[in-house]
């Protein structure tokens, strides 16, 4: 291969990929572009699970995503006889030999070190820094690449700083020549006082005293909110250049060294300019705009819905296409509906929606809409007594749209950048596509078609319209030479319109800004790229107008305005009329949410933002993201709305603790706002800067966070799940932190029972009781586990018992206590699932506990438990043995029911066995039971014995017995119980030819109480019913039967 | 429900505020077996009590008095017979309050 053929590849400043000298198109997908980043200059093999995690934040299909990247990558690297992608089936690598990567070359060259090389070499290599590493591949939302990012560019910086030192420190004597590399360590370490210091020195030495003057006024605001030490540098150098004799007209106008120089004291800037009139004409666009009306009145005059995607690359006209429709239907009398995505936004669930929704005036919106309209818009009110669910937000929003098609004939619902539209409002889209297909609604989409691979939700919305065929796409092109002229001539009216069309080659935003440009420049200077033009554009901007914009880029593409005073030096009048520089220039525009409208700005272009973003070095970025988020916290500490925003800025400047925070107040809000996406992956991202936190703060927020995770979406791998948050309320409990291992448990129950009937209510009123039971450890435990005990005998809320149980478990190996009542309450969870073998370890320790401290209503208990297990499985000699023990404990027992049921226990045994002079026996002990008055253990023995009278066609005997059984278990509420009553009753029914009642019991069992039942007889049922399938089986049934499969394996 | 009869004897007289406070203590327990305390009768030396319940059985407030501690000699199932003319509102005359 030819050296010219040679690939390429450029990370230092904007990617680029060159063959043959020639700059290759990328790919537009951000994503597709950062993993070829991080494979070149990882230089091994990943797994394809790594990849995944690192770029696809996307819980359906990101191996399918990853594919897709790969295969847009193949044709841009790989060489016709060798590729360069080698993907197996689950790694992934990038072969880079013989390519050049020019950070790889530098550190290859400077392997000897810095001082090795020669003052040419560096210089030579110093020119290789064209900008930031990877200059504009942002990718806030994918933490784990974000990460690696930010580390790799701040090695890359530590270099170039190092390299710059150098080269300055060597050319002290030359300092025209060092001044450019001083600029550039300045620009890429701004708040170092001692570059900023010897950039001072430099410019003074080099005769350019206004511009020293106005560097230390920009570098000491810049360092002031370092503290004095950072200054001390800046201030001497500013002294010694103030008490030099000046050898220009202009002398530094500070009296001393503590005066700052005021904003007023800048270069000379180019006034004319700043009356520029923002460029709102549309040109050209004859062929979509008629298509566009052609639709609007098709849609109108039918009564039918239709939907539109506009799409282009970046500064292609889509926004301004889009802004001319809504106008039209406004004209119209339409209702309309318009709302964008930011970029930044993900974690503000719904938010386009919520700027679309408030364009219908809130008295418009009746009581009832409004009230189920609340959760996204609280100005609307909410009925507490109503509980809001998404089905209900769905339905209240198709409805409104349904009401104002009606009423005005038409709705418009304009939604833009839809490529960076959150998951929670991709599905409303798709949801509100879907319910109004026979209504007069128009929905107008606009987005970037190379950046829509990037967002799975909306992708998914795409394929689904696109398979239905309800969408029409419209591609938008380059303009044409006539129609950039027209457009430029409203900026620049003498311009070379013909040089402006070859510039920008049909791009309007380009060509905007290359004439805006063209004025101030030589032909030989012109900036290649809209980024590189619009930088030059903010050059001549005044100091407090770039300070603002830069401010404004950090915070997103919208920002509010009543913010910039905490985070900017200067009062508002100044920031009013530097806004006003702004919006001349047609940098920012007003935002036009209706809730919001005097004080939301937002960039004219996204290109704009980055333009600015890209211009702050890292260590900048960081300082002004902190500031901005502990400025929100500080402004709005209870206001979950700004949570996911301040997740943002921390995480960006590196605080893991308040990112953390903030990413689960901002969970917990997009739960209850039904955005599930944006929870789980909000839970995700918390998990990701909790890693970095100390315990036991970490441990608590894990738990925190894995609440949020589990209730976004229940986890595939249930037992995986609630064995790591064990593990979590373990260490919570290690580290003391009782409320936060009390959750963990509680989570861990839920995972595995389903909900039982009781209220939250309740279990909150019991979990108070405990607490403020004792405040000792171990009467704490006790109290714990015999609450738990008592819910699993009484079969009530088991998810609840277990909750109490795995916390009482916990703490009595840290008391060094063993409790009966936790072997007992384990063993009845375990029965309760069918896990015979391990209940019955439980039950025997139980016993031999119970008999250690001498507690014989225990050790009856646990071996009554043992009986009960045998006769559920059918060993009814291994019942009979074991009852012979209870009934001699039984005896001992004076009061109570103990000694009944032990011989009504022995009795069922044998008469179960087939021994029919014990029908006699067994009669006796039931009366004596009932005597007791202890109806549940009355109601077993009645039910098994129903259950064996069938066995010997007694079905008479069966169904009074079975009855009475049923009875006191409904009375007792105890679900096994009254579902193994109507197996029996069914059973006696059948046997005696009763079809109704048959059919009633049979009824029965598809109730809803059926969810509690053990699996045991859930499986008892099921047998029962097998042969009865193929008749009228009620509905729900089978659900019923199979729905709570649970199970845990302390056991 | 079922009225049940708990005898009580206690070797010291009774403290009424004690009693009343252990049965709050495990009000959670009364609640989880649907037994609610209707009335007591106490001697006049405090040695001897007789609680009235309202519970699903014998059974239940047996479970209940193991669980708090308290002494229950005797618990019994009951019905309730007044003289027609000089019935008396018996939760007038309770001297304990119900677990909160």
């Amino acid at each position: 291969m030819s050296g010219t053929e040679t690939l390429q590849i450029r990370l230092l400043g904007g990617m680029e990929v060159v063959r043959g000298g020639e700059p290759l198109v990328l790919p537009p997908s951000k994503k597709t572009r950062a993993l070829l980043v991080y494979l070149v200059m990882t230089g091994r093999a990943h797994r394809r699970e790594r990849l995944c995690d690192l770029l696809w934040d996307v819980p359906d299909d990101p191996r399918g995503a990853l594919r897709w990247s790969l295969s847009k990558l193949r044709p841009l690297v790989d060489d016709p006889q060798r590729p360069r992608i080698i993907a197996g089936r689950d790694t992934v690598a990038f072969d880079a030999d013989g390519i050049s990567v020019d950070l790889l070359d530098i550190r290859r060259r400077l392997a000897a070190g810095i001082d090795s090389a020669s003052t040419e070499q560096l210089t030579d290599l110093v020119n290789q820094f064209r900008g930031e590493f990877v200059e504009g591949l942002e990718l806030p939302n994918c933490y784990d690449f974000h990460a690696w990012c930010t580390a790799e560019r701040e090695e890359v910086r530590a270099l170039q700083t190092a390299i710059l030192r150098a080269l300055i420190s060597r050319l002290a004597a030359r300092a025209d020549v060092a001044l450019p590399h001083a600029r550039a360590l300045v620009q890429i370490d701004p708040l170092s006082g001692d570059a900023q210091a010897e950039l001072l020195r430099l410019l003074a030495a080099t005769g350019r005293r206004g511009e020293a003057e106005h560097q230390y006024s920009a570098g000491r605001r810049l360092l002031q909110q370092l503290g004095p030490d950072e200054l001390e540098a800046l201030d001497r150098a500013w002294r010694r250049i103030a008490s030099a004799p000046a050898d220009t007209g202009r002398r530094p106008s500070l009296a001393g060294v503590s005066a700052t120089p005021s904003p007023t004291t800048a270069p000379d800037f180019d006034h004319a300019s700043l009356d520029e009139p923002p460029a709102t004409v549309l040109v050209g666009r004859t062929a979509e705009r008629a298509r566009l009306r052609e639709m609007m009145d098709t849609i109108r005059s039918q009564r039918r819905e239709g939907v539109i995607l506009l799409k282009g690359e970046p500064g292609i006209g889509k926004s301004r296409l889009l802004a001319a429709l809504v106008a039209t239907a406004k004209e119209q009398g339409a209702t309309v509906l318009d709302g964008e995505a930011f970029e930044a936004e993900s974690g503000r669930p719904y938010g386009p929606w919520i700027d679309a929704l408030r364009r219908v005036p809130a008295v418009s919106v009746g009581p009832t809409l409004g009230n189920e309209l609340a959760p996204l818009l609280p100005e609307l009110g909410q009925d507490e007594d109503t509980e809001p669910s998404r089905d209900r937000l769905f339905g209240a929003v198709v409805e409104l749209i349904a009401a104002r098609a009606h009423s005005t004939g038409l709705v418009v619902l304009a939604l833009d950048d839809v490529q960076w539209i959150d998951e929670a409002s991709a599905s409303l889209l798709h949801y509100v596509v879907r319910m109004n297909r026979h209504r007069p609604v128009m929905i107008v989409l606009a987005g970037r078609e190379g950046e829509l691979p990037d967002n799975e939700p909306m992708l998914r919305v795409l394929r689904g319209m696109r398979r239905d065929r309800v969408i029409d796409e419209i591609a938008l092109g380059p303009l044409g030479d006539s129609e950039i002229a027209e457009l430029v001539q409203h900026v620049a009216p003498e311009i070379d319109t013909r040089r402006v069309f070859a510039e920008s080659a049909g791009n309007p935003l380009f060509a905007l800004e290359v004439a805006r440009a063209l004025p101030h420049r030589q032909e030989e200077d012109m900036p290649q790229t809209v980024t590189e033009l619009v930088r030059d554009r903010i050059d001549r901007l005044p100091d407090l107008a770039t300070d603002m914009l830069r401010w404004a880029a950090v915070m997103g593409v919208s920002f509010n305005l009543r913010r910039l005073p905490h985070l900017i030096a200067a009062d508002l009048d100044e920031l009013v009329t530097s806004l006003e520089v702004l919006e001349r220039h047609a940098l920012l525009r007003q935002g036009h949410g209706a809730s919001v409208a005097d004080d939301t700005y937002i960039f004219a272009h996204d290109i704009v933002r980055q333009a600015v973003y890209a211009e702050l070095s890292e260590p900048r970025r960081r300082t002004m993201h902190w500031r901005i988020a502990k400025t929100l916290e500080k402004l709005e500490p209870a206001a979950e709305t700004v949570a996911a925003e301040i997740a943002y800025h921390a995480a960006l400047a590196g605080d893991a603790g308040l990112a953390t925070r903030s990413c689960i107040t901002a969970g917990k809000r997009c739960l209850r706002l039904f955005a599930n996406g944006e929870a789980e992956a909000l839970a995700r991202r918390g998990m990701h800067f909790a890693q970095q936190l100390d315990e036991p703060v970490r441990v608590s927020l894990l738990i925190e966070l894995n609440e949020i995770a589990i209730a976004s979406r229940r986890p595939e791998r249930l037992d995986d799940a609630a064995h790591a948050i064990e593990a979590l309320a373990e260490r919570a409990l290690d580290h003391g932190c009782m409320e936060h291992a009390r959750l963990g448990f509680h989570m861990v129950s839920r995972l595995r029972w389903e909900e039982g009937d009781w209220s939250d209510a309740e279990r909150h009123t019991l979990q108070a009781e405990l607490v403020g039971r004792s405040a000792d450890p171990k009467e704490h435990v006790v109290a714990m586990a015999e609450a738990a005990r008592c819910l699993a005998r009484l079969e009530r809320d088991l998810s609840h018992a277990e909750a109490l149980l795995l916390e009482a478990n916990a703490l009595s190996g840290r008391v060094e206590l063993e409790h009966a009542a936790i072997s007992e309450c384990m063993g009845i969870l375990c029965s309760h699932r069918g896990q015979f073998d391990e209940a019955a370890d439980l039950y025997r320790h139980a016993r031999d506990l119970s008999h250690r401290d001498g507690d014989r209503l225990g050790e009856f208990e646990a071996l009554e438990h043992l009986v009960m297990q045998e006769f559920q499985r059918g060993r009814y000699d291994d019942a009979a043995a074991l009852s012979d023990d209870l009934v001699a404990i039984g005896e001992k027992l004076r009061e109570g029911s103990e000694a009944p049921t032990a011989r009504a226990l022995a009795a069922l045994a044998r008469y179960a066995a087939g021994e029919i002079n014990q029908s006699a026996v067994l009669e006796t002990a039931l009366e004596d039971l009932k005597l007791a008055d202890a109806k549940h253990r009355l109601g077993y023995v009645l039910t098994r014995a129903a259950l064996i009278d069938l066995d010997r066609n007694e079905a008479g005997l069966a169904q009074k017995r079975a009855t009475e059984a049923l009875w006191i278990a409904e009375l007792l509420e105890r679900p096994t119980e009254i579902a193994l009553a109507h197996v029996a009753l069914a059973k006696a029914a059948a046997a005696g030819g009763d079809e109704e009642a048959l059919r009633h019991h049979i009824g029965a069992l598809g109730d809803r109480s059926l969810r509690d039942v053990s699996v045991p007889v859930r499986q008892t049922i099921e047998e029962v019913l097998a042969d009865r399938r193929s008749a009228d089986l009620p509905a729900g049934i089978d659900k019923a039967i199979r729905g709570n499969g649970n199970g845990t394996d302390y056991c | 429900m079922a009225l049940i009869v708990v005898e009580r004897v206690f070797t010291e007289p009774i403290v009424l505020a004690e009693s009343q406070a252990i049965a709050d203590e495990n009000a959670w327990c009364y609640r989880l077996h649907q037994v609610r305390f209707v009335l007591s009768y106490v001697s006049t030396d405090g040695r001897r009590v007789i609680c009235v319940y309202e519970a699903p059985d014998a059974e239940a407030v047996r479970r209940v008095q193991r669980q708090t501690g308290l002494p229950a000699q005797r618990v019994w199932a009951a019905s309730l017979h007044e003289a027609p003319e000089q019935a008396v509102s018996l939760s007038a005359k309770s001297t304990l309050e119900e677990p909160a």
